[in-house]
């Protein structure tokens, strides 16, 4: 077997594990409430900070993977990772809090994120790079999926202290040792080459003759904000974040306006939680085999229609319609983004591109939470905040669709060309 | 001003929170501790078989390289 697969199989683990002991956060809102006497809103500042402070972190912990290599970075994250969610259980003063999820932990997250780890795998894989990293992001749902019961249980059978040292130890007794081992930066380190192909000459055959970089290839991270693709990739991302971030939000009490229960409510957004592990692998394998931007556009414009239906059709039928189109699309769109990113502006500075691309994923969430609360409270209803984030999908999904990837990604780079254009 | 905003963002909703712990108790109708076990367990064992395939590997991989060619 490849060893690239044991480097897949050590991400997703990744994945499964910060992703699940960050998403648990919300089962410690009522015992944190009830010990400190701290109110619902103040405790949800730490989680929000945490949210705004991985966001930034990212293209800074990026350009510290392009210079450093994904190991060192990956590897010393998932430490300070594990390190901070054990120190939680210490938790005495609310700043404390504060500075330990929304700080530490929250940065600490950004150097093992899906950006990195995206990064990584990238450089493991070429022909199979969308489905790799859409393996990749699917490790997140898992993480929810499993490990957030686990914390639940765990709380139920012990306190909250209990918890968060277990999960801390999780991380760095299970998480750590298995990074150490197998992560490695790049497939020559081993002698190897991308995709575990026997040679570079079979793996351009493989690749049908195409060149290891596209015209746009950078090795700043600068010069490829100088060029329209990661523009249009960015506007598209920013759209992403703003109509997941409302969803994660504001989606169950939407449901619950419109006269669902809690318990249906939350049954059509696990729904969509599901979804999303077919979605997110389906779009990385097909994209492999089809234009990415394509997909990418296409991955947009049903999430539009599935906001348009949301409106349209009153019933609990519209909201089921809704969750399982939007279900599909929901971490789709990182596979997409991050394999069309490499594939353009080449693998060098790929660690801070796609933090900074990430970066504006996370100002749209940010922003898109803020403002749908605050029409909601303005007009008492989520039917203006739906309405302008699926109004916006439809620009994210011509922004997708008119990036000119066979003249800029290096799939699509015949190796006769490249070498006229070197001039041998 | 930067709590207001803050304090209007999300966490992982109870409510759904609340689900996923309904969906389990149904499905494995088990106590804490043995859900713990179990789910742990699980937890456990992704590593621990991607490990074990690892050094599985590489122990045939050493035994190919010492066998003799003809």
């Amino acid at each position: 077997m490849y060893y690239g697969w044991y480097i897949v199989a050590t991400c997703v683990f990744i994945a499964f594990l910060t992703n699940g002991a960050r998403n648990a956060f919300g089962i410690f809102v009522l015992p944190l409430e009830h010990d400190f006497g701290w109110n619902r809103g103040a405790i949800s500042v730490a989680a929000s900070l945490g949210f705004l402070v991985n966001g930034l972190a990212q293209p800074f912990l990026g350009r510290i993977f392009d210079r450093m290599g994904g190991r060192k970075v990956i590897l010393s994250s998932l430490i300070l990772f594990g390190i901070a969610t054990a120190l939680l259980s210490l938790t005495f003063h609310y700043l404390f809090l504060v500075f330990m999820f929304g700080l530490v932990s929250a940065a600490a997250m950004s150097g093992s994120s899906l950006t990195n780890t995206g990064a990584l795998l990238t450089r493991w894989f070429r022909r199979k790079r969308a489905t790799v990293v859409g393996l990749n992001a699917s490790g997140m749902s898992f993480g929810g999926l499993l490990l957030v019961p686990f914390a639940m249980y765990l709380l139920q059978a012990t306190n909250w202290r209990v918890t968060w040292a277990a999960l801390g130890l999780m991380v760095l007794v299970l998480g750590v040792p298995l990074a150490w081992l197998l992560l490695r930066d790049d497939p020559a380190q081993l002698g190897l080459q991308p995709d575990g192909d026997s040679d570079p000459a079979t793996a351009a055959g493989k690749s049908g003759g195409r060149r290891q970089d596209g015209p746009y290839a950078v090795d700043k991270w600068r010069d490829s904000f100088k060029s329209p693709p990661i523009w249009h990739l960015s506007a598209a991302y920013f759209v992403c974040g703003a109509t997941t971030g409302v969803l994660n939000v504001h989606f169950v009490p939407y449901a619950v306006d419109r006269g669902v229960s809690p318990a249906t409510a939350a049954n059509i957004f696990g729904f969509m939680m599901g979804l999303n592990v077919v979605g997110s692998i389906a779009a990385g394998f097909f994209s492999d085999k089809f234009s990415r931007k394509n997909l990418l556009a296409l991955v947009y414009a049903m999430r539009g229609i599935a906001y348009l239906l949301l409106l349209l059709i009153p019933s609990t039928g519209g909201l089921w319609v809704f969750a399982a189109l939007a279900g599909f699309s929901w971490i789709a769109t990182a596979p997409l983004t991050t394999s069309l990113t490499a594939d353009v502006y080449g693998l060098k500075a790929l660690g801070t591109i796609s933090g900074v691309s990430f970066l504006f994923h996370a100002l749209g969430s940010f922003g898109s939470i803020l403002l749908a609360g605050f029409l909601f409270d303005l007009t008492g209803s989520y039917t203006i905040p739906f309405a302008v984030a699926g109004a916006l999908l439809a620009p994210a999904a011509l922004a997708a669709f008119t990036i000119k990837e066979r003249r800029y990604s290096v799939r699509y780079q015949p190796r006769a060309a490249a070498a006229e254009a070197a001039g041998d | 001003m930067l709590y207001a905003i803050l304090a209007h963002q999300g966490d992982a909703d109870p409510t759904l929170l609340g689900w996923i712990k309904d969906q389990l108790d149904h499905l494995l109708g088990l106590g804490p501790w043995a859900a713990v076990i179990l789910l742990g367990l699980l937890t456990l064992a992704m590593p621990a078989a991607i490990v074990a395939l690892y050094l599985v590997q590489q122990r045939r991989q050493r035994t190919g390289d010492r066998a003799p060619r003809p």
